[in-house]
């Protein structure tokens, strides 16, 4: 009996204050179904709606790391993906820097952040590559480096440092050659990574497949 | 037990209808559009603190199902505007809330304090010229002063180093690095060779080319200011190697978490460029030059850094020139250099309050050896000086704005021996400045700045007010006025003259003074720039030297005066055609003056009517390459004899090409580039020098016609992974 009032009043209060007691089912039912649309997302547009449904996420639940992580990662696919004009990609990954350091300041020493971090440094070469791509191209491999340091089974730091590699023209140091061992890496790691949730970071792997394909 | 089961059905039976009539969801829905009604498409909108809200579609419309009650609190926002809070008490109906947003000011659609100035940065976004642009571009043989000359304002002025800005001659530009100003930023002057930068572009991160109503925070430039900025750490350790015809040079950049050490040396000998090139000059000794520097930086905190620079250099030419008097002999002119250059300054944040100071000392001294007609006269030049800049800011209501005050402090040393005769001269100088950033609105701002000014030489003071305006009239475009009085000492070889009682009469001596006034207009887009700009200037107070009467006695005095107007236009385009990149730039210059020597008010030697420059850059990246050709020309400019009779140059025509080749040797990134400066041999003529009786023209013309120039850069440190 006192069990049953227990659980009774403990109902009642999560109903009563959702604010209160807003973590676990709920925000664990709202991160699976957002994580499962951004894995089928490709237009700019639905980045960014994610991106405001994570954000909404992460002003709900202060002390998560996750949710401001991946509207982050939402807004520098958005400035990817976008072809209005290059000023504003650097709007986008503004943003997604200001969200990735929120994260960095919930989760520090964490894999995930830093290859966010070196993905909008990868970014910022978009907007102009000539001027641009000595210095932001060393800031990256800094961070994928750091990522690397901190969890070497993460394969998103090597996807992306091959992913950077690739795009780099040979005579600044990169080249197919020498993305093609660092993809091969990813992929390896891909293939025995476990994200630690439904909607722990799991991306990637796809595109690390179709970019080793690239460099045969 | 049944009474239990019973208890405890109803006891949930209650929560549910409890919960049933609690979640009596509401329904919260409007639009969001900005100031000009347009809608808002994926803005956010949010209950604080829930998980309840949603994002608008691509009509700017929200709507989403709450179970909240009471006061709450919705947050509208969109990324580049000013999120908005609206406190709501939702009871049990639906809600219709619209909401407005307002464009956050951010560089980018700023409006910017612009009149006037050419700025090359790495930062900013909305750049005219990249640091880049300045080692590609064809004909500045990677001198950041040769770039500059293809922009609108500047002259082509071949005979001479330096940047002669509407109608103002060399000494009215100041060249400032990190906001110091640089005492000897050319290499010692030859008679009619034109000498490059001490700087290398690479240097630099940020340039600012003013060619009129600049910032109080610099003073004693009549014309212009070209400002150089460093960077704060390098990126990486890395060590380059540099070999071109002219000679070669290493550097070497350490980089720890807080710190970055370099070095660098060069050495430079033109006797194999001479081989190369045929020259006009009769050297006897090409140009020499050993050059090393050190640069040292310290982070010491979030904001603050501590930045030291030293670079010393030693140069030696000897050439030959036919004689001023009839001698068959010619004339001989040898001579040595040595240059120290240190400047170090230290910033940092305080709260709100932003901290630069500075100081730099320079020394120069010049050994010259003039043989004429078989007589030897040593000249001596010693150039000294000591500054320091201290100056705060601080934010004013919005971010953007801000305000400004400073004050400046220099020692200066010359002498200048002929001979048996000695002139030499100290000048303890100080400013005091306040400026402030002004953006009224996010389509006005204004720049409002004061300059006051003591020289102990002249024994006066100055004050100079500064006002700059900006009004964004569309969304690319806007029009900026400018204002402002510009005051510098007179050059120091009439101020010498105000010395000599016996052989000069003069009042005293005091300021020559500009004052500017500009309108102009721009457009500008990520990869499109147009821009144009009119001009007036007034000059007052120039310093002359003449003889008031044949056979009267000659006055130093400050009775010069002058006038330039005109109008500079400049257009570069990066996208109409891939991967092409040009610029034109033309200038009319209406200029007049009665200064120095002058006897009358003339059109000054360093002015031609009309110059153009266009500037075009093509890249191959299938092939690593890249090609670039500037086409100068400008029309004839006047030349005086002893007896101040007009003669004018033919125009000046100049076609450069470059090419560069972007490679790997040994793994390392490396350049190739070969340019050709004057390719058809046009065969310019600067102007004339005349001998001492007026009767003899000598055409001044550049030390070699066409030119071959090749070299190679390699780029050591570039770990990139593994």
């Amino acid at each position: 009996m006192k069990r049953t009032l227990l659980i009774a009043a403990l109902i009642f209060t999560a109903f009563l204050s959702k604010k209160a007691f807003a973590g676990g089912p709920q925000y664990e039912q709202a991160m699976k179904s957002s994580v499962s649309q951004l894995d089928s997302a490709i237009a700019p547009e639905q980045f960014i709606q994610l991106a405001n449904t994570f954000e909404r996420i992460a002003g709900a639940e202060s002390k998560e790391w996750l949710p401001d992580y991946y509207a982050a990662y939402c807004y520098v696919l958005a400035g990817f993906t976008q072809h209005k004009d290059k000023k504003s990609i650097d709007d986008y990954l503004d943003k997604a820097e200001s969200l990735i350091n929120k994260a960095d300041a919930l989760a520090p020493n964490n894999a995930e952040i830093y290859a966010v971090k070196g993905f909008i440094d990868q970014g910022r070469i978009m907007v102009d590559p000539a001027t641009r791509g000595k210095k932001y191209g060393t800031l990256a491999s800094q961070q994928f480096k750091t990522a690397e340091k901190i969890d070497s089974l993460n394969p998103r730091p090597y996807f992306l440092e091959g992913q950077g590699l690739f795009h780099t023209p040979k005579m600044f140091g990169g080249g197919k050659e020498k993305a093609k061992p660092v993809l091969e890496k990813a992929v390896v790691e891909y293939h025995v990574f476990k994200p630690a949730s439904d909607f722990a970071p799991h991306w990637g792997k796809k595109m690390a497949d179709d970019l080793l394909k690239q460099c045969e | 037990m049944r009474f239990k089961i019973l208890f405890r059905s109803a006891f949930l039976l209650a929560i549910l209808l409890c919960t049933f009539q609690s979640s009596g969801q509401v329904n919260i829905s409007g639009k969001i559009s900005d100031e000009t009604k347009n809608p808002l498409p994926y803005a956010s909108v949010l209950l604080k603190g829930t998980y309840d809200g949603s994002s608008t579609n691509d009509k700017g419309e929200y709507s989403f199902k709450t179970s909240e009650k009471g006061k709450q609190t919705l947050v509208f926002s969109y990324l580049g505007y000013e999120t908005k809070e609206v406190e709501i008490n939702i009871n049990d109906k639906n809600m219709v809330i619209n909401a407005i947003l307002i464009e956050k000011a951010t560089e980018g659609n700023q409006v910017v304090i612009s009149a006037g100035s050419f700025e090359a940065s790495d930062k900013k976004r909305a750049t005219i010229l990249k640091p880049i642009d300045i080692v590609t571009t064809a004909g500045a043989s990677g001198d950041i002063t040769g770039a500059m000359k293809t922009l609108p304002g500047a002259q082509q002025i071949g005979e001479q180093e330096g940047l002669f800005v509407r109608g103002g001659d060399a000494g009215e530009t100041k060249t400032i690095i990190d906001d110091m100003v640089v005492q000897n930023p050319y290499f010692s002057s030859i008679p009619d060779v034109p000498q490059r930068g001490r700087f290398s572009p690479f240097l630099f991160t940020g340039t600012v080319f003013s060619t009129g109503g600049y910032s109080a925070l610099y003073g004693q430039a009549l014309s212009s200011t070209l400002v150089l900025s460093t960077d704060d750490l390098a990126d990486q350790t890395s060590t380059g190697v540099s070999i071109t015809a002219v000679g070669f040079g290493a550097n070497h950049t350490q980089r720890w978490k807080n710190t970055q050490l370099s070095i660098e040396g060069s050495y430079a000998n033109l006797q194999p460029f001479f081989f190369l090139n045929p020259q006009n000059t009769q050297w006897i000794k090409p140009p020499e030059t050993g050059n090393g520097a050190l640069i040292f930086r310290q982070k010491t905190s979030e904001t603050g850094i501590i930045k030291f620079y030293a670079t010393y250099s030693l140069s030696h030419s000897t050439l030959n020139f036919p004689s001023l008097t009839y001698s068959p002999i010619e004339d001989r002119f040898d001579i040595k250099n040595n240059n120290l250059y240190i400047n170090a300054t230290y910033s940092d944040c305080f709260n709100n309050w932003k901290l630069y100071t500075g100081l730099s000392y320079s020394k120069s001294h010049d050994n010259i050896n003039f043989d004429t007609s078989g007589v030897l006269i040593p000249f001596g030049r010693t150039q000294e000086l000591t500054q320091t800049k201290i100056y705060v800011t601080h934010p004013l209501v919005n971010v953007s704005s801000d305000i400004k005050f400073g004050v400046d402090g220099q020692l200066q040393n010359f002498t200048d021996s002929f001979g048996i005769y000695q002139n030499s001269l100290k000048e303890q100088y100080a400013a005091v400045y306040a400026e402030s950033d002004l953006f009224i609105t996010r389509k006005l701002a204004a720049r409002i700045g004061a300059r006051a000014e003591y020289s102990k030489f002249l024994n006066k003071y100055n004050a100079a007010p500064r006002l700059s305006l900006a009004y964004k009239t569309g969304d690319k475009t806007q029009l900026s006025a400018a204002y402002g009085e510009f005051y510098q000492t007179p050059d120091r070889d009439l101020l010498y003259l105000s010395q000599e009682p016996y052989l000069y009469k003069s009042p005293g001596m005091t300021y020559e003074l500009a004052t500017h006034y500009i309108l102009d207009y721009q457009y500008m887009d990520d990869d499109r720039t147009f821009r144009v700009e009119g001009y007036y200037k007034k000059y007052n107070n120039l310093a002359r030297v003449y003889q008031s009467g044949i056979g009267q006695d000659s006055i130093v005095d400050n009775s010069g005066y002058g006038y330039a107007d005109g109008i500079d236009v400049f257009w570069r385009d990066k996208k109409t055609i891939k991967h092409v990149d040009y610029w034109i730039s033309y200038s009319y210059l209406d200029t007049k003056r009665l200064f120095r020597r002058y006897e009358d008010e003339v059109m000054p030697t360093f002015a031609a009517k009309h110059t153009l420059s266009v500037v075009y850059k093509q890249s191959f990246p299938a092939i690593n390459s890249s090609i670039s050709a500037t086409f100068t020309y400008a029309t004839g400019r006047p030349s005086y004899s002893p007896e101040f009779v007009e003669t004018t140059t033919p125009d000046y025509k100049d076609i450069s090409l470059g090419y560069s080749y972007l490679t790997q040797l040994w793994n390392n990134f490396t350049v190739v580039f070969v340019s050709i400066a004057d390719v058809p041999n046009f065969k310019n003529i600067y102007g004339y020098r005349y001998s001492l009786d007026g009767k003899t023209a000598y055409p001044i013309i550049p030390p070699s016609y066409r030119t071959f120039f090749i070299g190679m850069f390699v780029d050591i440190g570039r770990k990139t992974t593994n």
